[in-house]
């Protein structure tokens, strides 16, 4: 195998220079080589590694590879390694490292020298590491320093196990907040630590705290069941252990409560005994005897030495201005007791001492007297002076848990704002709180004295949490008072809070079944009562009391029909000592009156301020007329609230009072904007029994109603409301009355209405029927006055012209069939193109009076020479007739 | 052969066109094997009335109903004039009355023909037992007509605008087809039907001679209404400025003028004769003079609904008519109508049947009365034959 230069350059020479620990170890092989030892020396070294000797070398190949590291050597002077491995090689001499053999023995003695190397390093870490434990770090870099870096740890570890020294691995302190009664718990010799706490009155032994909390054989973890287990343990032992020690016991176990699993005790009580072991290493304690603490207080050995080693390292030894700063912290028992543990210190002062002590003496006394002012009150019973000397007392030393505990035993206030309400045959009892959770309250009932504690008298309720109480058993017609008492602890409680009361039920039942004109009271009576008080309270105030004899009823007569009076009811209650009491009233209204009914005749008619309705009365029952749209679906004789018939957009009329007739209730109220169906409502309590509905109302009127009479037709024409409405027309032929609906779209396509006028006698009504589905209403109907028309007098001409001469004649003939009597006629002659248009446009011939009793009438005139065109037409000299002209053929000459 | 050279106006654009021989468009319906036509603008139809939409083609040669279209095969369409190429009633016939309607502006001419073409299709049609159709009424004139009649009778309705002037312009007119069973001399019903038209001119159309000489159409008609505002009289002057009614600028006999000369003009009509088509010369808004018109006079009687023409009762109203005339100051009128033409009638007509408020030209609230709107057209027809008369 050929030499590769480069690659042991790499991997031997370049380490090996960079190691200084092995070069110290190389040189001192070489030291000792050069010395008595001999080549055997280098047996400490792996020479084969160094030299790259590999075994089952020939003589050749081992010269070849030798040339090959002498010329790496020379070529790799800067190297110290180089040098050195040189000059061994040179030490071991030519002859020797040329014959395979040297190597092999160098190889079987190194085993032996290793043996040694490692005796030597484990007794070194042994006087070294007193607490016989070190960690794999430690290790290593003990070893490296004494060039044995390349062995395994476990090799190593094997060597140190010989001598008694464990390696184990560093572990950290939970960062933990100590509970002060966690802390205080272990200053009683009782508890070592918090696990004699928690598995009282075993103290175990041997306990593994680090990796996990485990005691006992087999292996048994702490778990929260424990806490649990020995807080009722503790209660039911409390003989057993001193007082104060229990105490303590039983905060720490309290604190202990919180913590939910068993790691999270483990935690909690390595931080404790890491914060134990830290006080001891501070007071100055040798390692080894603070480790010795610790296995006493039951830790196991290894653990308390791997406690003491992770806390050594950081811990400081405290002075005395460390007294003086947990005095200013108000922790005066920690300072006093570090006070005592400090031994005197190299340079420590004497005055420094002596002015600490006296701090400390200081706070003891002003503690002394808070706690000497709080014994006092406590004798005199001011409880609140009491807390206030506690809390003072606190101030100066906050970590004794011992005043803390009285404070919190203290008894609280008392109850404050006590308030008693009878409710029917029960009383409620209500206070207020002072925010104290932890509070819990007795009520105690007495009927004579005030209870001179929480068990004076019937206890209704103890430990309550809740600030009322409902006693449902409280005595009737008694006078009873009831007292709150409260505690925080159930021992100790407060001065109570009272108050009187007497418990008077009220009658029940109270039910009133009302005639015409009286009304029959029933009701029941509590037992306890002596009897009852009736008062009938009239709407004008007046008021009568009745007692009635027979128990439970009354008949009340000479009621007025229709009013509303009010009856109460109240128990009379004798109590001891003959007092006469009352209970509060039940109250009830109730109104005479007759069976009710829907209103069936409703009738509504217009009225010149709006409208006026008539019904037969309801006797004693108030009527309401509600307006809702037209077509609004309500069923008679069915009962409906206001809020329903609001809901169908429904509202209520404001009736004015009117005169009726007997049995008649008449109202008259404001014109209705629109048609609407006006329901009667018998009102009996909110709402009432539906009567028969009308309907009612208004719908705008047609404006400018027009009647012009067009030749024999009468055109009646108006100014449409808007809306979609029809109007009703009517007008009398003779005596009988017709009437025409018509539509709009009618109206348009005939351009207006029109009438056969000789069928219209006097006037003509116009009214707007408003359609609705089903449901219809008309309109007051206008009128429309029409003109009388004068009689008509038809009259016929016969016009002869001669041709000859020109001389003309006419035959007039006159027929009326509505005239009777003498009518004055102009005949008049107009020679022109265009006929008269009146009688003064031409020439009247003729003026005669004419006897019309017959019905006909007829004469002739010569119109002497006339000029064609001509026309002859005849006038009536008055107005008393028309004349109605014959066709114009009829009139005019040719 | 003349009878089947005879013509008749074209009722949309008043051409005189050979009834035998019309137009047709190919239907659009192309035969197998041929691709289809396209419909394109008709240069005809926007000549005519502007109308720019697209047609399809019309069949060539005009005048054979059985040809196909040469392009596509297509069957004809319904015939259509050979001038504007409008769509021809079934009814359209030789016989077909085209009636030109004149009057000066505020004259009412738009508000009468409104409500004529209500009343013909309702009334008029009840009276005679006939269908009286617009065809195409949802568009053009007959569509304007019943708008504004609806805008009319609204409960705050308003009069139409006035109508814009022509100019060089073409309207399609309101064509009407009336379709009745005439009873003949011995009893014998058969199937009467004609094709009317109306063509609505602007008043300022027949302002003066020259721009009434652009009414070319008028040369075509067989009947003239013409209408005269009463307040255009000399002795109602000063009742129009009391009620706030616009006083015409033009007077009735200034209109009659023009119309003659053209009518003369078209017809060609000596100097020494008269003008034959009949002209119905209606006094419109005869409401406003209810008041000197006594109830009974024939001019208030309402139409008469029995299904024939009653000339005595028109000639009577038509003397009335003429007195009053001459009353309010217009013999002359009525001698020009004597010189000028053989047949005319005085009508006595009011489409409002009540006064509107002629200041803010809304309808009288009380709607729409109309008032022998139909007479003169009746009296056309009944002069043409086409209804039965009595009384003449």
């Amino acid at each position: 195998m050929t030499f590769d230069a480069a690659k042991y350059k790499n991997s031997v020479l370049v380490p090996l220079a960079r190691d200084k620990a092995r070069l110290d170890v190389l040189q001192q092989v070489i030291r000792d080589v050069q010395g008595t030892v001999g080549v055997g020396a280098a047996a400490r070294l792996n020479a084969s590694e160094l030299f790259a000797v590999e075994p089952g070398m020939g003589v050749a190949e081992l010269a070849a590879h030798l040339k090959g590291l002498e010329m790496t050597y020379n070529k790799q002077k800067n190297l110290p390694s180089a040098g050195l491995l040189k000059k061994l090689l040179d030490l071991f001499g030519k002859d020797k490292v040329g014959d395979p053999g040297f190597w092999a023995g160098l190889a079987s003695s190194r085993g032996q020298a290793l043996k040694g190397q490692l005796a030597e390093f484990a007794h070194a870490v042994a006087e070294e590491h007193p607490l016989d434990v070190v960690t794999p770090e430690q290790l290593s870099e003990i070893a490296a320093g004494m060039g044995l870096g390349d062995l395994p740890e476990a090799d190593l570890a094997e060597a140190l196990a010989e001598q008694g020294v464990e390696v184990r691995p560093d572990f950290e302190i939970p960062k933990v907040a100590l509970p002060p009664a966690i802390r205080k718990v272990t200053e009683f010799p009782e508890f070592r630590t918090i696990v004699d706490v928690v598995l009282r009155p075993e103290q175990p032994t041997d306990m593994s705290v680090i990796e996990e909390l485990a005691f006992g054989s087999p292996a048994r973890r702490l778990e929260p069941a424990d806490v649990v287990a020995a807080k009722q343990r503790l209660q039911q032992q409390e003989a057993q252990v001193e007082e104060r020690a229990r105490q303590a016991a039983q905060n720490a176990l309290g604190a202990l409560t919180e913590l939910k699993s068993a790691s999270e005790l483990h935690a909690l009580t390595l931080a404790a005994l890491a914060g134990a072991t830290d006080d001891l290493l501070r007071r100055g304690l040798p390692r080894v005897a603070v480790r010795t603490e610790l296995v006493k207080r039951g830790v196991r050995s290894i653990d308390a030495s791997r406690l003491v080693a992770r806390l050594s390292a950081s811990t400081q030894v405290l002075g005395l201005s460390d007294v003086a700063d947990r005095l200013t912290e108000g922790a005066l028992g920690e300072a006093r007791r570090l006070l005592d543990a400090l031994p005197p210190l190299d340079g420590e002062h004497a005055d420094e001492r002596a002015r600490v002590t006296a701090s400390v003496e200081t706070a003891e006394k002003k503690k002394r007297q808070f706690f000497a002012q709080y014994e006092a009150s406590l004798k005199s019973r001011d409880y609140v002076a009491a807390a206030t000397a506690l809390r003072d007392a606190l101030s100066v030393d906050s970590q004794d848990d011992d005043l803390r505990g009285k404070l919190a035993r203290l008894p609280p206030l008392p109850p404050a704002s006590l308030s008693l309400r009878v409710e029917g045959r029960s009383l409620e009892i209500t206070w207020s709180a002072d925010g104290d959770d932890a509070i819990r309250y007795s009520v105690v009932r007495t009927t004579s004295e005030m209870p001179v504690n929480h068990k004076d008298g019937d206890v209704v309720a103890a430990g309550i949490q809740a600030t009322k109480f409902r006693d449902d058993m409280a005595p009737i017609g008694t006078l009873v008072r009831y007292s709150v008492f409260a505690t925080r602890d159930g021992s100790s409680y407060s001065d109570p809070a009272t108050a009187m009361s007497v418990v008077l039920p009220t009658p029940y039942d109270f039910a009133a079944s009302p005639g015409t004109t009286d009304v029959s009271l029933s009701w029941a009576a509590p037992p306890e009562a002596a009897g009852v008080v009736v008062t009938e309270t009239a709407p004008d105030g007046t008021r009568k009391e009745y007692r009635p004899a027979t128990p439970g009823q009354l008949a009340v007569g000479g009621l007025r029909t229709g009013t509303k009076y009010r009856f109460s009811v109240k128990a009379v209650y004798l109590l001891a000592g003959g007092e006469r009491r009352e209970s509060a009233a039940v109250e009830l209204d109730t109104t005479p009156r007759g069976s009710i009914r829907p209103v069936d005749d409703l009738l509504v008619e217009a009225a010149p301020a709006g409208h006026t309705a008539r019904w037969s009365s309801v006797v004693g029952f108030t009527i309401e007329l509600w307006a809702l749209p037209i077509t609004a679906d309500v069923t008679p004789a069915t009962r409906m609230t206001s809020a329903e018939l609001t809901t169908l957009s429904g509202r209520r009329l404001t009736l004015r009072p009117g005169i009726g007739g007997i049995g008649e209730t008449k109202r008259e109220f404001d014109a209705l904007p629109d048609v609407s169906l006006l329901v009667p409502i018998t009102l009996d309590g909110d709402g009432g029994l539906v009567g028969t509905p009308q309907v009612a109302g208004s719908a705008p009127s047609v404006q400018k109603p027009t009647a012009e009479r067009f030749g024999d037709e009468l055109r009646l024409s108006w100014e449409w409301p808007k809306g979609d409405y029809i109007v009703e027309v009517g007008w009398r032929v003779g005596s009988a009355r017709s009437t025409k609906r018509v539509s709009r779209t009618s109206y348009n396509d005939e351009g207006g209405v029109r009438l056969p006028a000789s069928e219209v006698s006097g006037e003509v009504t116009l009214a707007t029927v408003v359609r609705a589905g089903f449901q219809e209403w008309v309109s007051a109907p206008i009128s429309i006055p029409v003109s009388v028309v004068a009689p008509a007098v038809k009259y016929a001409l016969s016009v002869k012209r001669s041709k000859f001469g020109g001389k003309a004649t006419v035959a007039v003939s006159l027929e009326s069939h509505q005239f009777r009597g003498s009518v004055e006629l102009l005949t008049v002659l107009k020679e022109a193109k265009f006929m008269p248009n009146a009688s003064s446009d031409g020439t009247v011939v003729d003026r005669r009076m004419v006897d019309l009793s017959s019905g006909r009438s007829s004469f002739s005139l010569d119109l002497g020479k006339v000029v064609a065109p001509f026309w002859v037409r005849v006038f009536p000299s008055s107005s008393g007739v028309r004349v109605e002209d014959p066709p114009t053929s009829q009139m005019r000459g040719q | 052969m003349a009878i089947f050279n005879s013509t008749a106006a074209c009722p949309y654009c008043y051409t005189e066109i050979n009834p035998r021989k019309l137009a047709y468009r190919c239907s659009g319906r192309h035969a197998a094997g041929k691709s289809p036509c396209e419909k394109k603008a008709d240069s005809s139809r926007q000549k005519h009335f502007n109308d720019s939409d697209a047609y399809w083609p019309v069949i060539t040669p005009i005048g054979s109903a059985s040809a196909h279209c040469p392009s596509c095969g297509a069957d004809p369409g319904p015939p259509m004039c050979p001038e504007c190429h409008s769509l021809l009633p079934a009814e359209y016939g030789a016989d077909s009355a085209m009636i030109g309607l004149v009057g000066v502006r505020d004259s009412g001419k738009t508000v009468l023909l409104s409500q004529l073409d209500a009343e013909l299709q309702s009334t008029v049609a009840d009276r005679f037992d006939a269908t009286i159709d617009a065809p195409g009424g949802k568009a053009g004139l007959a569509r304007a007509l019943r708008v504004n009649r609806e805008l009319m009778l609204k409960s705050d309705g308003v009069l139409p605008a006035q109508t814009d002037s022509s100019g060089g312009a073409k309207r399609a007119p309101a064509v009407y087809a009336w379709r009745y069973n005439r009873k003949g001399p011995i009893g014998i019903s058969r199937t009467a039907s004609t094709v009317f038209s109306f063509y609505d001119n602007a008043g300022e159309d027949f302002a003066t001679p020259d721009r009434a000489l652009s009414q070319v159409y008028l040369g075509a008609t067989s009947g003239v209404i013409l209408l005269l505002d009463p307040f255009g009289f000399p002795a109602n002057r000063e009742r129009a400025k009391t009620k706030g009614a616009d006083v015409p600028d033009t007077g009735p006999e200034a209109v009659l003028d023009a119309i003659t000369m053209v009518l003369r003009t078209a017809k060609g009509v000596k100097r020494n004769k008269k003008v034959k088509q009949p002209i119905a010369v209606v006094i419109s808004k005869i409401d406003a003079f209810f008041d000197q018109i006594p109830s009974d006079h024939p001019l208030r009687q309402p139409s008469s609904s029995r299904p024939f023409f009653d000339e005595s009762e028109s000639q009577t109203v038509h003397d009335h008519v003429g007195s009053l005339v001459e009353q309010w100051g217009g013999a002359s009128l009525i001698r020009k109508l004597e010189h000028n033409y053989t047949t005319f009638r005085l009508f006595g007509a009011s489409a409002l049947g009540a006064e509107p408020d002629y200041r803010s030209r809304r309808v009288n609230s009380r709607g729409l009365l109309p008032h022998r709107v139909a007479e003169p057209i009746l009296w056309l027809m009944a002069t043409r034959g086409f209804i039965p008369s009595t009384g003449g």
